[in-house]
């Protein structure tokens, strides 16, 4: 292998592959990235055998090959490089040299033929749906629902967005949840249509929202029964799904709520940054006393002190006193569009609320904190 | 005043209470077989040096005429509970040690009982007319020297050693009479020239610092009569656990989930009487190879939501189980459970508390299930003892 490429494009790209590579170290292999030259382009593949990740750039190749070396050493050899240029050759040891400018460096190497490469999308698929959407559409669907997945690893079927059909057209519904609140969005598909749910790996999404960054176009998404490959621009990402039954989330949307505060998203998310900041550190408790035309947040730590903030807010029902963990509204309000206004819609104490902003499309369901 | 109670001998003393022909032979509990282990010996087979903790063929070697009767468990535990019944009739603060000992904190009795001693006295007097079985108690202003004085009490005896007498009680005694100063800590001393604690309380605190580290002032401190621990009655305690050890190795999954579960509920009973409840689960367990068995492995993990529920411990430990890389066969077992939360939890839950499954979309009506039938297990076990109902598995 003898090539050479844009310093920008290939930084671009093996940036992205770092966050697919295994940083444990259980099989050095898969700290690798897997370089293969091939006419007129290199492609990169990393994988930590859950998720993986396949991206071609545009290379002046002088000769074809194959090598597989360190991608956190290659990456940081590439950013901190200040010529516009790069070269790539393999050498005779397994190992990739890296020149530019007058530095000169020389990596050592794996046998390539170790490294796993793509999985094999077609061994076993029986059913596979494919569709696709685009690019900003399931960017923002991410984006709005991936801070609700589950970081306990001890729940391994809330690990995971859930992709879903919706219940009429040809949309799909992405839902995440980590037991105490549930963000639920829809978007129509541009092609295809899905069947049954399958559970999105956290780690496989994130990446995938880092691909759809400056991107347009449509996401094509291959749902094999086993593996879910999305493909947008030169990149395929494929990522094992999550094995396991997503709860019943349609139980927990709250159908029909009596009491709804309609307050400015800007000052309630404000408000809430600041009152939480006395509230405790693991529990996050703030409660929230809406009366007429007027909510009080306030927050209240035995070892610190007290804070409370009132705002005004469109309100006309009984009075109510309901507790939150601020954490989890201030998840949802960061994603509403700014300059806007929100609904709460509240029940009782004791029942789940709904946080929502013009979009009917896109729903919050956050349970309360005992106060 | 605190004092230190501690049944003569119990599991002994039971068997032989309940089997006449046993009296004033040398009996020990535990399994007899091979590679059993003597968990308590009378005091008839002590005066042949048989000892708790040994093998059962050295306590034979010892004593031919030995009679060995195995452990009884629920029995000696129901037993237990009848004893801490008696002293909640003097004190509420009471910190159970086992199954058999206990500190009681009687300072604000006095006045309603008269002295410790009387306290002490009728204690061990309602302990025989009830369960005819002996008790020695010993008393101190703290609970080094109460459990001090329970031994040189035993046995069926009582000592209590007056505030003022505590220096005078101590000074005299091996630095080892000190719960906690093991072989090492004894060397340590006696290779500075202490032997008695008196000798301890005399010499200087950096030179005990410089040999101990930061275990020395402490150590100082209780031999010149400064124990300010407390009685740490239930309401204070950091965990629960329950363990057991096998007669053989075991390695079969089997047997250990089977173990797993009844400690799990035992657990999870303790907990739910006491009202409270935990997020941490810890299992334990010993490889049963030679040279490593004293080695006590513990993986833990914390729950996102505090349960009182045993098969949600139970599944838990198991979990921890499976994730062990090439499991050793053990010798030993147990299940703890700490990260004790008093308070409900404050976070209310989508789908229920413990629904790990996910598969169950009505989380609140399936926990609402499994406390109502932890209420029914409860009170089945509270009227008929803990081996009345047993949790099973399904497959």
């Amino acid at each position: 292998m003898n090539i050479q490429l844009d310093r920008e494009i290939l930084l671009t790209v093996l940036g992205r592959s770092q966050g697919v590579v295994d940083k444990r170290q259980p099989m050095a292999i898969l700290t690798n990235v897997l370089l293969t030259a091939v006419t007129g382009e290199l492609k990169i593949i990393a994988t930590d055998l859950e998720v993986s990740l396949e991206q071609a750039c545009p290379a002046k190749v002088k000769d074809a090959g194959q090598v597989a070396v360190s991608a956190r050493k290659l990456f940081e050899i590439v950013r901190e490089s200040s010529s516009d240029k790069i070269t790539l050759k393999a050498l005779d040891n397994k190992g990739l040299e890296v020149s530019y400018g007058r530095s000169d460096f020389k990596l050592l190497g794996i046998d390539p033929a170790d490294h796993p490469g793509m999985p094999d999308s077609t061994a076993g698929a029986k059913n596979t749906e494919i569709i696709s959407l685009p690019v900003a559409e399931l960017s923002e669907m991410i984006r709005k629902t991936v801070f609700a997945v589950s970081t306990d690893d001890t729940r391994s079927n809330l690990a995971g967005v859930y992709l879903d059909k919706t219940d009429k057209g040809n949309g799909v519904r992405m839902v995440a949840t980590d037991g105490h609140r549930l963000a639920v969005i829809e978007r129509k598909l541009s092609s295809g249509a899905i069947g049954g749910g399958v559970i999105l790996p956290r780690k496989g999404v994130s990446e995938l929202a880092k691909l759809l960054v400056d991107q347009d176009g449509d996401v094509t998404i291959t749902l094999t029964g086993s593996e879910a490959i999305a493909t947008v621009g030169d990149c395929t990402i494929s990522m094992r799904l999550v094995e396991g039954t997503f709860p019943d989330y349609k139980q927990v949307v709250p159908k029909d709520s009596p009491k709804v505060v309609t307050a400015e998203r800007d000052e309630l998310l404000q408000s809430l940054r600041r009152v939480s900041i006395l509230s405790s550190e693991r529990a996050r408790g703030v409660k929230f006393t809406i009366k007429s035309g007027l909510v009080t947040v306030s927050a209240n730590n035995p070892d610190i002190g007290e804070a409370s903030e009132e705002l005004v807010a469109d309100y006309s029902g009984d009075d109510l006193e309901i507790g939150f963990n601020a954490r989890y509204v201030i998840d949802v309000l960061g994603v509403l569009p700014e300059h806007a206004r929100v609904e709460l819609c509240l029940n009782d104490q004791m029942s789940p609320g709904v946080v929502r902003g013009d979009d009917r499309d896109y729903r919050y369901v956050v349970m309360p904190m005992r106060i | 005043m605190i004092l230190h109670a501690d049944m003569d001998a119990f599991y002994a003393s039971v068997e032989q209470r309940d089997d006449p022909s046993l009296r004033g032979r040398p009996v020990a509990v535990g399994f007899g077989g091979k590679r059993g282990v003597v968990a308590a010996a009378s005091y008839e087979a002590r005066k042949f040096g048989v000892r708790s903790a040994m093998p059962s063929s050295t306590a034979k070697r010892l004593c031919s005429e030995i009679v060995f009767k195995r452990c009884r468990m629920p029995v000696y535990a129901e037993i237990s509970a009848h004893v801490r019944e008696i002293f909640y009739r003097y004190t509420p603060l009471i910190e159970p040690l086992s199954l058999d000992e206990a500190y009681l904190d009687v300072t604000g009795s006095l006045r309603l009982f008269g002295s410790a001693a009387a306290i002490a006295e009728r204690i061990r007097r309602e302990i025989y007319d009830e369960l005819n079985l002996p008790c020695s108690v010993g008393g101190g202003a703290g609970k080094l020297v109460a459990k001090i004085a329970s031994k040189k009490a035993k046995p069926d005896g009582l000592l209590i050693v007056q505030s003022e007498g505590t220096l005078a009680f101590l000074r005299p005694l091996r630095v080892s009479e000190i719960w906690g100063v093991g072989r090492v800590t004894e060397e340590k001393l006696l290779s500075m020239g202490i032997v008695t604690i008196g000798a301890l309380a005399d010499r200087r605190s950096d030179e005990i610092e410089r040999e101990l580290g930061s275990w020395g002032p402490l150590l100082q401190g209780l031999a010149r009569g400064e124990d300010l621990r407390r009685v740490e009655g239930d309401r204070s305690r950091k965990s629960y656990g329950e363990e057991n050890t096998f007669n053989d190795d075991v390695s079969e999954r089997e047997v250990i989930e089977g173990m797993v579960i009844a400690h799990a509920e035992t657990v999870a009973r303790r907990l739910r009487a006491n009202a409270t409840c935990g997020r941490t689960v810890t299992l334990k367990y010993r490889p049963s190879t030679r040279n490593d068995s004293f080695r006590l492995v513990t993986r833990s993990r914390t729950l996102p939501v505090p349960t009182d529920d045993g098969p949600t411990v139970s599944k838990t430990a198991m979990a921890l189980w499976d994730a062990e890389v090439d499991p050793p066969p053990i010798r030993l077992v147990g299940v703890q459970i700490s990260g004790l939360d008093r308070d409900k939890p404050l976070q209310l839950s989508l789908f229920g508390e413990s629904d790990d499954s996910g598969e169950s979309g009505r989380g609140g009506e399936d926990r609402d299930r499994r406390r109502a039938l932890n209420a029914a297990l409860d009170d089945i076990v509270e009227r008929f003892g803990s081996s009345a109902i047993k949790r099973g598995r399904s497959e």
